[in-house]
């Protein structure tokens, strides 16, 4: 005679599938003697059905409950005594069992007494030939694994009997072992089934899988009642699970450790996350390592419910355990499957070459003359003039310089750092045991880095002609407002037009890949940082290209945060003071520039005077035609960039013409703007990074005009010269010595005072400097202003701080014949010399010269004498006071941190660390009809 | 036959190139004539009113003799007069001297009464010497660190004694250029002259620059701020030919002016310009281009009786090379003032010389000045035969209030024009309206001629805007 058996069905919300299950319920060859349903809060007419099958038997639960929970409540219904001769069977509202089942699992528990818990075989409902669960075990860290996991049930793991654990869903256990054991309230979604069958394993009752048994299951096993799961959720659940099992299962004196160790390993293992490019796991992993510690009385409980059935020790169970080398060769396995299943992608590509197609000629080709047109920088230990200043003597100075706090500028204030600041701290590192010497390396290699980033972009937006990179590498690395940034020291503008190529391919690939978008994201906030201007047309092509891919939204968005969060305290405090514009300001040392008129930027040239054109002509009879003679040069790339609409991919095409478009645009715009002031002169934009970006749309619209067929080759070496003669100005003024960027040494003060600096820090150097018909004044602290030093909020104020009218009154007595005794100026400001540097103009000579005669007759001041910045005087009686910047509050700190976090996680997501599996296809033989071929721009 | 779906993309991406040009063109049009949005932050200076000093102004002292042994001596004793628009000025004179013989050069002092108050004084020293004669007429000066002065000779009978004066309570270090009519003069010791605090270097010019026609000596010191000062004596085989002061000229720019230059007894000097050695007797301008690159400069000579006739003249400079321009042109006996006007900065002084029936001549160096602000303190040491004379440069009339002891006057100044208003030596005179102004002092009778440059105080202690950076 067959044992007793009771079936429990849970159901919730599941009116869809309810009907197949409880057809294959009465269909079973051996039928249950009774069934009791449990109807878990469902939301529409499942309990109606259930009413309907077993009228009387459902137990009705408003509330929400997991599949074991629910068991439970339905064995509570039960009125009879609990028998070890009566068997209940789990199943779930999707768990259609094939007839054979229940037969197959009695027989399975007839046969051997010692059995107490049964597990069927689970298929998935779509592919009832594809194992879903058949048998469960831990590994030796306590890890849930399936034994079978989405296989083709081709009758090879049939063999299979005893396991550690079994899924809950059709599981049929014995009545009284279920009621003494019960399933743990903790595990709502996994391990439910798993953490029943090890304590019955603890308790010397054998878990078997019965492979004859089938069963139904749609969906993952065991998170039932949920609906769709994300895979993130899933992993959440799990990892909820895994935590709240550790601590149950752990020996008493371990638990607090396990307790303790939650939040490190969440951290640690989000790092791991990212690192697989599964960002929307991190949060998932701290939720559950928060959920698993908040819940010490459900652990407390489990562990009594543990303590009383066990009867045997863990040993006893450790053979069922996997074993390390077994799980090691699972994993394999699973990565053999998975990147045999990644889907190949087809992209037509060019075929070019870096080495074979000329790149790495262009390079080199490139480098040659990047060494040759600045030469004078070549061994220099620092780079200064224009935009440039060396960068602080030690590493750690420019590391402190990213809190929002103390800034060391002049007599110093409280602000927030400038963005650029993280971009020198990272630069000046690479060259730690001179970080000035980075900015040199930097520029010196700037030419053939550009030529580097566009070959391998132009490469990648076109199809057919392998030459076509080179081309594009060479205008892109010779284009002017480069070179003129170069020679003018505009670090940013520099960085931005080197890794714009790079940002906009990144981007492109965006939507398709985790680490592309984070690439894109911190390209982005270099390029931000160092051109501010360049920020909202570039944040409006993430936004075009994320409402284009609108299912991939959240990634391509995300390519925003990193400069987001470099820009934020700094935006609070401009936007607080109300000078929002001023975050526009160039970063760096502040310089004067006259910008192009819109012509002159249609050419590409960022300054009125077309970056030395007018004077190179200047002596000739085409002087007057200057602006037609520039135009010649540049017209190549323009005429070709148009008629890209018509020989090349309109899908391609149009968009870097609109790139060029909005990057002209910005460049106009930025002509217009001065925010930042600089001694008697405003400071208008720096008009090189936008036309960087306008210059990236003419250069693709250019390249894949030449890469279709009717363009003729020649087109391409024409484009090339003359991109390379309208540079001719700059590089000749570059090659002469005549360039801003000047090599420099590392600290600008005199010697003297450097040397003083050594001996007693923290003393201050006023240094005046003949500006106009007037006197521009500023302190230097130690051994000069640096490059890490320069804040645009102090750049961009209005109104002129207590400590500025304080040391312009001091100035301009010193500046003067004058009774004015400073004697609490040098205390407050550790004043220990005076700088007078030599005027340009017969004015500023003029005021140099009385500035130099009140100091001479200024009994107060001791001449020192001529220096190489002009000419030097000393307070002898210098005090004993230093200024010392003030430390940073735990705000700032904050700040940083989580801007460094933003950081980091964006750097970690960047890592390549699976490859992308491209074949190459080569493009069909070239045919008239193929260029009107519309092509994808993805 | 073409494919129809072929023709129509084709003529898509003809009207497509089409739309492009029309909007790049349009794009480039817009941008330039289009009224763009402008914003700018607008860079405030502050004006820093310096606090206001002690003023002093120093005199060269008497007139010097350096012996061939380097002794220095003097035989007569200036009047000196200082004054000051408010306030108490103290008479004082410099510590110590290298002339063994004579009294010290005076200076005077001024205690800060306001930022505004102005002090003044000049000295004149009529000698009658076999040697030295005649009427030598100096401005008390603001020391300085940088002095251009031109005038002086070394030829034979020509002496020229530079002094150097630091009424400052800081030592100095002197640096010479000197320049002559063959280009600039290396001499040994021309460099690190020191000057104690409170005192007085004389330095024979003939001793840097021997036979020189026309020297021009570029003063630039540290440390302590120099009153320089050239002295000429001229002598003519055995008859004494004139003395006279040369204060620094204007410093080097593109425009300049000489006020107050008299031609007096134009027939009596004709009368012995024939003579041999009396060449020097003419007029003659001094010009030296110092902008390291050649000037031409054009000379236009103004009249103050609108009824003489003017004249114009280009000279081309080269550089570094002094130039002196005989004023051939026939100017009638009166005054005038010269405007120079160049395309790269140059330095230039005049000497003018007069004579009286007996034939008893001298002379006066007259240079370029400084234009005058609003107020002007005029303060002329006794002699006979003053005149304020005024130059205006600029397109404008204008009309100055002079008020001295004997009341207050008013006097029109044409535009591009002169003007004088004679009046008693020995007093002050506050000159107002003076703005842009040119103006000096003459002391001419006939076979006596001083003259003395009206200056604004030196640019040391007026206000000053300065520019903090960052604000």
């Amino acid at each position: 005679m067959h044992p007793r058996v009771t079936a429990i069905l849970v159901a919730s919300t599941g009116a869809g599938i309810l009907p197949a299950t409880l057809d294959a319920l009465a269909a079973q060859a051996h039928a249950p003697d009774r069934v009791v349903a449990v109807d878990v809060g469902s939301k529409d007419d499942t309990r109606a059905l259930l009413e309907r099958a077993f009228p009387g038997r459902v137990v009705a639960e408003r509330h929400e409950l997991g599949f074991g929970e629910a068991v439970m409540r339905g064995i509570g219904a039960f009125d009879d005594p609990p028998s070890d001769a009566e068997w209940v069977w789990l199943l779930g509202h999707d768990n259609a069992p094939e007839p054979g089942a229940l037969r197959a699992l009695l027989a399975a528990v007839e046969r051997a007494p010692s059995v107490g818990v049964a597990g069927p075989k689970l298929v998935h409902a779509a592919r009832r030939d594809t194992i879903a669960s058949f048998g469960q075990t831990l590994t030796r860290l306590g890890a849930t694994v399936q034994l079978v996991d989405d296989e083709l049930d081709q009758a090879q793991h049939d063999g299979q009997h005893d396991v550690l654990g079994v899924s809950a869903q059709g599981m049929l256990v014995r009545r009284d072992l279920l009621e003494r054991l019960g399933f743990d309230p903790a595990l709502p979604h996994l391990d439910a089934g798993l953490d029943l069958a090890v304590r019955a394993r603890l308790a010397g009752v054998r878990v078997v899988t019965v492979p004859d048994a089938r069963v139904v299951t749609s969906g993952s096993p065991e998170t039932f009642g949920h609906g769709h799961v994300t895979p993130a959720r899933r992993r959440r659940f799990a990892r909820t699970a895994g935590l709240h099992r550790r601590l149950v299962y752990a020996p008493w004196w371990a638990a607090p450790l396990h307790w303790l160790s939650f939040l490190p390993l969440a951290m640690a293992r989000s790092v791991w996350h990212l690192l697989r490019k599964r960002p929307g796991a991190v949060p998932g992993e701290f939720v559950a390592a928060l959920v698993a510690m908040a819940r010490i009385g459900a652990v407390g409980s489990a562990r009594t419910r543990l303590r009383r059935g066990r009867r045997l020790g863990w040993k006893a169970i450790a053979p069922l355990r996997m074993s390390p080398a077994e799980v090691r060769e699972r994993r394999a396995q699973h990565r053999e499957a998975a990147a045999a299943s990644i889907a190949v992608e087809h992209e037509e590509l060019n075929p070019a070459t870096f080495v074979a197609s000329g790149g790495l000629w262009t390079v080199l080709g490139l480098a040659a003359l990047s060494l040759v047109l600045l030469h004078p920088l070549v061994g220099a230990e620092a780079a200064s003039g224009g935009g440039l200043l060396p960068l602080a003597h030690e590493v750690s100075e420019l590391w402190r310089n990213l809190y929002s706090g103390w800034r060391d500028l002049g007599a110093g204030f409280t602000g927030a750092a400038d963005p650029f600041a993280w971009v020198l701290a990272a630069l000046g590192t690479l060259t730690f045991w001179q970080p000035s010497l980075s900015v040199v390396l930097l520029v010196l290699a700037a030419i053939p880095l550009a030529g580097l980033t566009a070959w391998f972009a132009v490469r990648d937006v076109t199809a057919h002609r392998a030459w076509v990179p080179a081309v594009g590498a060479v205008v892109w690395a010779l284009a002017p407002m480069f070179l003129t940034s170069l020679s003018d020291g505009r670090l940013g503008a520099v960085l931005a037009h080197v890794l714009l190529p790079v940002f906009a391919l990144a981007l492109l690939r965006a939507p398709r890949s985790w680490p592309a978008a984070a690439s894109a994201g911190l390209l982005l906030a270099v390029i931000g940082a160092g051109v501010p201007a360049l920020v909202p047309p570039l944040a409006l092509a993430v936004l075009v290209r994320g409402a284009l891919h609108v299912r991939r939204l959240v990634r391509v968005l995300a390519v925003l945060l990193p400069v987001l969060a470099l820009y934020a305290p700094l935006a609070v405090e401009q936007i607080s003071r109300g000078t929002p514009l001023g975050l526009l300001a160039d970063p760096g040392a502040p310089a004067a520039l006259a910008p192009a008129t819109p012509w002159q930027l249609a050419l590409g040239f960022p300054e009125r005077g077309v970056s030395g054109w007018y004077d190179l002509l200047a002596g000739f009879d085409v002087a007057a035609w200057t602006p037609a003679v520039v135009a010649v040069t540049v017209a190549p790339v323009a005429l070709l960039a148009l008629a890209s609409l018509a020989t090349g991919p309109v899908r391609r095409a149009a968009p870097a013409l609109a790139v060029a478009l909005v990057g002209f645009a910005t460049a106009v715009l930025a002509s217009t703007l001065a925010v930042a002031v600089d001694g008697a002169e405003a400071l208008p934009l720096w008009t090189g990074g936008p036309l960087s970006l306008y210059w990236l749309g003419m250069v693709a619209a250019a390249a894949l005009a030449l890469d279709g067929i009717r363009v003729p080759s020649a087109l391409g070496a024409v484009a090339a010269v003359g991109s390379a003669l309208a540079i001719a100005p700059v590089a000749l003024a570059a090659v002469t010595g005549a360039a801003l960027v000047q090599p420099s040494t590392p600290r600008l003060l005199p010697p003297y005072v450097v040397a003083a600096d050594e001996a007693t820090p923290g003393r201050s150097t006023l240094v005046l400097q003949p500006d106009g018909a007037g006197l521009a004044t500023r302190l230097e602290v130690g051994d000069g202003a640096t490059l890490d030093d320069q804040s645009t909020l102090a750049y961009t104020a209005t109104g002129t701080s207590e400590d500025g009218r304080r040391l312009a009154v001091l100035a301009g007595n010193l500046a003067s014949e004058s009774g004015y005794d400073p004697s609490a100026d040098l205390d407050e400001y550790a004043l220990s010399f005076v700088l007078l540097t030599p005027g340009d103009t017969a004015e500023e000579q003029a005021i140099a010269q009385r500035v130099s005669d009140a100091l001479d007759g200024n009994a107060r001041v001791t001449p020192v004498g001529q220096t190489v910045r002009g000419l030097l005087w000393r307070f002898p009686q210098a005090t004993d006071a230093a200024i010392a910047a003030a430390a940073p509050t735990t705000l700032s700190v904050g700040v940083a941190s989580a801007q460094a976090a933003v950081l980091l996680v964006t750097a970690l997501l960047a890592v390549p660390t699976s490859r992308r599996r491209v074949r190459r296809v080569k493009p069909e033989p070239l045919a008239p009809a193929q260029t009107f071929e519309v092509e994808d721009d993805d | 036959m073409t494919d129809p779906r072929i023709r129509r993309r084709n003529a898509l991406r003809v009207a497509a190139v089409s739309a492009a040009l029309v909007l790049a063109g349009g794009a480039v049009a817009g941008a330039s004539f289009a009224p763009l949005p402008e914003y700018s932050v607008t860079a405030e200076g502050i004006l820093v009113e310096p606090v206001a000093t002690t003023q002093q102004r120093a005199c060269p002292g008497p007139m010097l003799t350096v012996g061939a042994d380097g002794a220095v001596s003097s035989s007569g004793t200036p009047e000196t007069l200082f004054a000051a628009t408010s306030g108490e000025v103290t008479n004082g004179s410099l510590s110590a001297t290298q002339n063994a013989t004579g009294t010290l050069p005076a200076v005077g002092a001024l205690a800060p009464v306001d930022a505004a108050s102005q002090l003044a004084g000049s000295q004149t020293e009529t000698l009658t010497g076999e040697e030295q004669a005649g009427l030598a007429v100096a401005a008390c000066q603001e020391g300085s660190g940088d002095a251009w002065l031109v005038g002086g000779a070394t030829t034979t009978g020509r002496t020229t004694v530079l002094t150097l004066a630091n009424p400052s309570q800081v030592p100095a270090t002197v640096d010479l250029d000197l320049y002559g009519e063959g280009g600039p003069i290396t001499a040994p010791g021309t460099e690190g002259i020191s000057v104690a605090a409170g005192s007085q270097r004389v330095l024979s010019l003939a001793g840097f620059a021997p036979d020189v026609v026309s020297p021009v000596v570029h003063v630039s010191s540290r440390g302590g701020s120099i009153v320089a000062g050239l002295q000429q004596t001229t002598v003519r085989a055995l008859e004494a030919g004139g003395v006279d002061h040369i204060g620094p000229s204007a410093p080097p720019a593109t425009d300049a002016v000489i006020p107050g230059v008299v031609l007096g007894q134009v027939a009596a000097v004709e009368n012995r310009l024939g003579e041999e050695g009396y060449g020097d007797l003419s007029p003659t301008l001094r010009l030296l281009a110092t902008g390291g690159q050649p000037a031409t400069v054009s000379v236009t000579i103004v009249p103050e009786d609108p009824n003489l006739a003017g004249a114009v003249v280009d000279v081309p400079l080269e550089a570094g090379v002094v130039f002196d321009l005989p004023v051939e042109e026939e100017l009638a006996e009166g005054a005038y003032a010269i405007e120079l006007t160049a395309d790269s900065p140059f330095v230039a002084a005049m000497r003018v010389a007069t004579a009286d029936d007996a034939g008893t001549n001298d002379f006066a160096w007259t240079t370029t000045t400084e234009a005058l602000g609003d107020t002007t303190l005029a303060v002329l040491a006794p002699g006979e035969g003053a005149a304020l004379r005024l130059a205006n440069p600029s397109d404008v009339a204008v009309s100055v209030t002079v008020a001295g002891p004997a009341g207050t006057s008013s006097i029109e100044v044409p535009a591009g024009g002169a003007a004088a208003v004679p009046v008693g030596a020995s007093a002050g005179y506050t000159l107002t309206g003076t703005e842009g102004l040119h103006a000096a002092a003459s002391y001419v009778t006939p076979g006596q001629a001083g003259w003395l440059a009206l200056g604004r105080p030196a640019p040391g202690s007026t206000p000053i805007t300065v520019y903090p950076v960052p604000r």
